[in-house]
């Protein structure tokens, strides 16, 4: 073994070493690659390992338990608390009790109690696990199966925590391989097996890498996985690149050595080799470097670095496998090759595309002059140059971009919790009930609920004079020189609304009256409009919609067919006060009268209205299957530019299943045409129908006209549904009744048939008074959920007493749902992790990169065609001439690079804008980052023409050279 | 039994619509020990038949046989390994690594073969003596003479004790006086080794001292020297016959 390794060093190690020594200016470029890797990859580990103790000294400090559970019973909390003092897994540890917090549900008490796992000091990390195991064999099942409803939740000191059951790289792998086995052994989740330990447990799912939303907090874990991964594909990009041209450079040598018997293993062992003494040799600078950088990430919040050995050995390690893995597939090619082939390459065949064809373009023959053209020349060298500088311009853009967005979300106020009601307020029941019971509680600073209908889905917008417009990227022109945009949401001008706008900062008085408005920007589009309080703008509704255009993706387009095609009815307002909100979005907020929302809601399609009929007919179900059947045949269509065309079918069950021996079923449809009669239609009615007693209408009762398959009879009662309120979404378009009374929230109204005439068309229409009809068929205003904004730096346990606070208002104000999103602790960990700052140096990086590969590029390529500029030189070029190719060349790269710059950053800057928006799910307008499309530009023109220089002024001096050579081989 | 053999050789070059034949057909038969000379203009293939036979290039067809091996069946790896064990090779430019020292090229196949060159030192001693290079061990090429780096690569090519020596042009870059002192030390050291020597070139001052001669012409490789003398009679009527006089 010791002969082994005195060979192997002998023959492999010590040559690598003497060869990445010995060549170090030839290869400085790579070392400085190398070095910037190491840093970035240690930077991450180093940061990571941060945030991981961060993280867990903050979790420690603010969860004192594990486990709760919520809802249980009086009887079962007893137990709970009472057992602690019992109950003791031997000498190995114990369970507490550590809070225990009561609420209400249906009128009786229920509790949530917390449950922290004790081990023993001694071997803590075995000991955690057997207790927590016991404590689920013991209690989990019981209590969870004796109560009904409740759940049994852990918190993130149990995931900070379970690291230590089996260390966190064992406790992931071990889990996912107990899952694999589970599943092969035939056990299923939520089945009962034994664990490592010889423990029945339960077949639970662990979370992924032990991040699952409301359980793991630790969402800088994620950012840094994704940094590694990011890193990793970063540095085998360059690293493949820069082994690619060293490969190049090295052909010649690589054939010699194949010519003496080296083979594929012993070419990839010496390259190898080569390249990790690279590696080697800059891990220690490159380590010192990376903790300086992690304290300019961490030390300005005021938190302390933690590097550690296993940083700096994941460092190294992931480097060196870097080299090992991009070498392999670099010179798997090369080491095929036979000797000749190698040998031949010392020449710049790799840069043309075809020697041959370098001096025309097509078909058109260049003179010798424009063959000099080394741009186009060496296209194709040029052009992989250029693939590699934009690639990492384009990449720093992105970084920048997406760090801009970053800092801007992160200022926007998050709230802390979101309650969801389970019956939707009105205006008057928030504001003067919900808003105060819950703005009353200790702790909380803000509630704010929101709601507002979209112009566009009215088929409306608004027009404002042009002299008000400053930036027209939203707005379109009307024929009368006004500008309209699609892009407003419509809210009512109330208290709530009001209160609002107060805490943003705005121009004007807030106040409301018959024909007054107030807008609202968003931070981003507050520069669009140059809005003062007393000017004016006019709100359309549409009146009749023309069939004649198509439709457009594009929202300012569509308006512009709106207003060729359409008819619009024009209303104007004043506006009282112009605000501009902390918020990020892409439509502007005009708070307008409620009479006029109502007003302006009513002409919505059909598809909004979500009303529905529900009648009391009773049909059996042989006769109710034919009826459905023959209706699915007929699909029936009629054509009503406010109502919306809508196939015509009955459903059963629409409210209650039917008693089965009976057979009876109720009946509904959301696809009756309701008919607005005013008094010239009532007119039309009578004379047209003169054997209908049409005058029902004015007694209260409906008109009905339906074909022979309804069986509807004077005197029939019809309830006639409206909604008032949203409970969970529906996907736009036509969907079943019993789809729209799970998801909406209805009143309930019901009128007789007072008179039943055949209009000739097929299906059911309603005939309503005037009055009814808007009433039916208007959207009133609702708030369906608030959101709770809490003062700063409160501890958990006092988030807790907030949140017990909460579910009871909200049992008191008609129930509903809780979501705590932990804001407080995020907000913590991402100060602590500076994000905007990882950001920057990961944009930096980028830049860093570039250079040296750039220049390395140029250095090799310029290196070959010394011979060429020697045989330039001998046949009269000057320094001038030399020069002014080198200028030539420095500048269309520069040009080229920042033309592709251009291009490609626009894509992504696009690209990152959409994956920003779906991630986080806010909307938000996107601002082309100029600055740091400005930067990039100038740095790669920089570059571009730095690294053609400095090749160059290496010539030059060989070129003096040269020139005495060159009369000097005149005279010989 | 040869310890090399060639049988219908065929190398074509091909480049866009012109088909280049730089060897045709070409059978050959070399004994241990014997110094083959191969002369002939310039573009007649000479050189590519040089490095077909060492195995540094592939031909289309035919094969070669060497100590009982059929290079053209081997893999890559395992072709690259007996070269190292069983051939060398000297080139008329030398292709000395510009990196490494004098002493440094001379072990790079020691290296390749895997084998510590601490094996080698008497042998490697023998060499050094034999080719007067001792005083430029630790140089690097661009120190060296021309002659001085052509006993480099000459060292550098014997060092693992070839069977057969390949050499393309060895004195093409020498002047008159240095490229006979080369070509005295290559077959003192053949003498030395009792290797098989095969020399390309245009030098008939070397093909003199050949065992036999080839004459290579289109491709087509003819005997023109062998141990009972000069054939240019043959070769002569091999013109005749091509050009169609009788």
């Amino acid at each position: 073994m010791g002969e082994w390794l005195e060979d192997y060093y002998q023959l492999n190690v010590k040559p690598a070493f003497r060869d990445a020594m010995r060549n170090f200016r030839a290869n400085i470029c790579i070392f400085v690659v190398v070095y910037i890797l190491e840093v970035l990859l240690g930077t991450i580990f180093i940061a990571s390992n941060t945030n991981d103790a961060i993280y867990d000294e903050k979790v420690k400090a603010e969860y004192d338990y594990h486990l709760v559970f919520r809802g249980l019973s009086e009887n079962s909390k007893m137990l709970l608390v009472n057992s602690t003092r019992a109950y003791k897994f031997g000498s190995i540890g114990e369970f507490r009790v550590t809070d225990v917090e009561e609420s209400e549900m249906d009128g009786n008490a229920v509790y949530d109690v917390y449950v922290k796992l004790i081990p023993n000091n001694k071997e803590y990390r075995d000991n955690l696990t057997i207790v927590y195991y016991n404590f689920l064999l013991n209690y989990r099942q019981m209590l969870l199966q004796s109560n009904p409803g409740s759940t049994m939740e852990t918190s993130p000191l149990y995931y900070a925590d379970a690291k230590y059951m089996l260390s966190s790289f064992n406790y992931y792998v071990g889990e996912r391989i107990a899952e694999i086995m589970g599943i092969l052994r035939g056990f299923r989740f939520g089945s009962t097996a034994e664990n490592i330990f010889g423990v029945k447990v339960d077949v639970i799912r662990k979370p992924f890498l032990l991040i699952e939303t409301g359980q793991s907090l630790n969402r800088g874990g994620l950012l840094y996985t994704g940094c590694t991964i990011f890193a990793l594909v970063c540095s085998a990009f360059v690293l493949y690149n820069l082994f690619t041209i060293r490969t190049n450079e090295h052909k010649h040598t690589y054939g010699i050595y194949v010519t003496f018997g080296a083979d594929r293993k012993k070419l990839l062992a010496l390259s190898r080799l080569e390249m990790s003494a690279v590696g080697v040799l800059t891990l220690i600078p490159a380590y010192l470097t990376a903790i300086a950088l992690s304290l300019v990430i961490f030390l300005p919040n005021g938190f302390a670095i933690k590097p550690s050995l296993g940083s700096f050995i994941w460092m190294a390690l992931i480097t060196l496998a870097l080299i090992w893995i991009v070498l392999s597939f670099v010179l798997s090619v090369t080491a095929r090759k036979f000797p000749s082939e190698l040998l031949s390459s010392a020449d710049n065949a790799n840069y043309v595309s075809s020697p041959r064809r370098s001096s025309s373009i097509g078909s058109t023959k260049l003179t010798m002059r424009y063959s000099l053209l080394h741009f186009f020349r060496f296209r194709r060298y040029f052009l992989k140059l250029a693939a590699a500088t934009v690639t990492f311009a384009v990449l720093f853009v992105g970084t920048m971009y997406m760090g801009d967005v970053y800092g801007k979300l992160s200022e926007l106020p998050e709230e802390q919790f979101t309650m969801n009601f389970a019956m939707s307020a009105d205006s008057d029941m928030y504001s003067y009930h919900i808003k105060p019971e819950l703005a009353s509680i200790e702790g909380i600073t803000r509630v704010e609920a929101a709601m507002g209908m979209s112009a566009s889905m009215l088929s409306s917008h608004v027009l404002f004079n042009p002299e008000d417009v400053a930036v027209r990227t939203v707005f379109a022109e009307n024929g009368d020189g006004m500008l309209g945009t699609p892009m407003i949401n419509y809210a009512v001008l109330d208290a709530n609304a009001m209160d609002l706008v107060a805490e943003s900062s705005y121009n004007g008085e807030l106040k409301s009256g018959e024909d007054t408005v107030i807008f609202s920007a968003p931070s981003n589009m507050s520069d669009q409009l140059k809005l003062e309080p007393g000017d004016s703008l006019q709100i359309a509704t549409l009146i009749e919609a023309s069939a004649g255009y198509g439709d457009s993706d594009n929202a300012v387009r569509q308006l512009e067919l709106q207003m060729d095609f359409n008819q619009y009815e024009y209303k104007s307002y004043t506006v009282a006060a112009v605000a501009e909100s902390e918020d990020i979005g892409d439509s502007f907020t005009l708070y307008i009268p409620e009479a006029d929302y109502i007003n302006l809601t009513k002409t919505a399609m059909a598809s909004m209205f979500r009303s529905h009929i529900i009648y009391s007919q009773v049909m059996g179900l042989d006769k109710l299957d034919n009826y459905s059947s023959v209706l699915d045949d007929m699909s029936l269509l009629t054509l009503n530019t406010m109502n919306a065309p809508l196939p015509y079918v009955v459903e059963r069950d629409a409210l209650m299943e039917a008693d089965d021996e009976v057979q009876e079923y109720l009946c509904g449809t959301n696809r009756a045409i309701y008919v607005m009669v005013d008094e010239e239609v009532m007119a039309e009615l009578a004379e047209k129908y003169h054997n209908a007693d049409i005058d029902a209408l004015n007694r209260g009762e409906l008109v009905v006209s339906c074909d022979g398959y309804w069986e509807l009879k004077l005197g029939d009662p019809l309830t006639f549904g409206k909604m008032i309120g949203i409970r969970s979404a529906l996907s736009s378009g036509v969907n079943s009744v019993n789809e729209e009374i799970e998801a909406y929230m209805y009143k309930y109204t019901s009128y007789n048939v007072g008179a039943i005439i055949d209009n000739g068309m097929d299906g059911i229409y309603i005939y309503l008074p005037e009055e009814d009809y808007y009433d039916l068929l208007s959207m009133d205003p609702y708030y369906t959920e608030a959101k709770i904004y809490v003062e700063e730096d409160l501890t958990n346990r006092q988030i807790i007493e907030i949140q017990t606070a909460l579910k009871s208002s909200l049992v008191a104000i008609g129930g509903g749902s809780l979501t705590n999103h932990n804001t407080a602790f995020f907000d913590y960990m991402e100060d602590a992790n500076n994000i905007g700052v990882i950001i920057l140096v990961g944009a930096c990086f980028l830049l860093v990169l570039a250079t040296p590969c750039l220049i390395y590029m140029q250095l090799m390529f310029y290196r070959k065609r010394r011979d060429e500029m020697l045989v330039f030189t001998v046949f009269g070029g000057s320094d001038k001439t030399l020069g002014g190719l080198h200028l030539r060349d420095g500048l269309v790269l520069a040009l080229f690079t920042m033309l592709l710059t251009c291009g490609f950053g626009a894509i992504v800057t696009k690209l990152v804008h959409e994956a920003v928006v779906a991630l986080t799910g806010r909307s938000f307008a996107l601002e082309f980052p100029w600055m740091p499309y400005f930067i990039a530009m100038l740095i790669m023109a920089a570059l571009a023409l730095f690294s053609v220089l400095i090749p160059y002024l290496g010539l030059r001096r060989e070129h003096a050279a040269m020139s005495r050579k060159a009369s000097s081989d005149t005279n010989y | 039994m040869s310890i090399l053999e060639t049988i219908n050789l065929i190398k074509q070059f091909k480049q866009y619509d012109t088909v280049v034949t730089a060897v045709n057909r070409v059978n050959l038969q070399v004994e241990p020990g014997e110094f083959i000379a191969i002369i002939g203009s310039s573009g007649s293939g000479k050189s590519t038949l040089l490095r077909i036979m060492a195995g540094l290039d592939r031909a289309d067809s035919g094969s070669i046989t060497i100590l009982g091996e059929d290079l053209t069946k081997m893999k890559p790896d395992a072709l690259n390994a007996f070269r190292g064990q069983h051939l060398g090779f000297v080139f008329q430019n030398h292709n000395l690594i510009p990196g490494l020292t004098a002493l440094e090229n001379i072990l790079v196949p020691t290296i390749m073969c895997n084998k510590i060159s601490i094996r080698y030192e008497e042998h490697m001693k023998k060499l050094i003596k034999a080719l007067d290079i001792g005083d430029r061990l630790h140089h690097l090429p661009s120190e060296l003479s021309g002659g001085q780096q052509q006993r480099v690569a000459i060292a550098r090519a014997l060092i693992n004790r070839p069977q057969i020596l390949f050499a393309d042009e060895p004195t093409g870059n020498l002047d008159g006086a240095t490229a006979g002192e080369v070509l005295d030390l290559l077959l003192s050291v053949k003498e030395l080794i009792g290797q098989t020597l095969i020399v390309v070139t245009h030098d008939l001052t070397i093909a003199d001292r050949a065992d036999k001669v080839y004459q290579m012409h289109n491709g087509e490789l003819y005997l023109y020297k062998d141990q009972s003398g000069y054939r240019k009679n043959s070769y002569e009527e091999n013109l005749k016959r091509m050009s169609g006089q009788k």
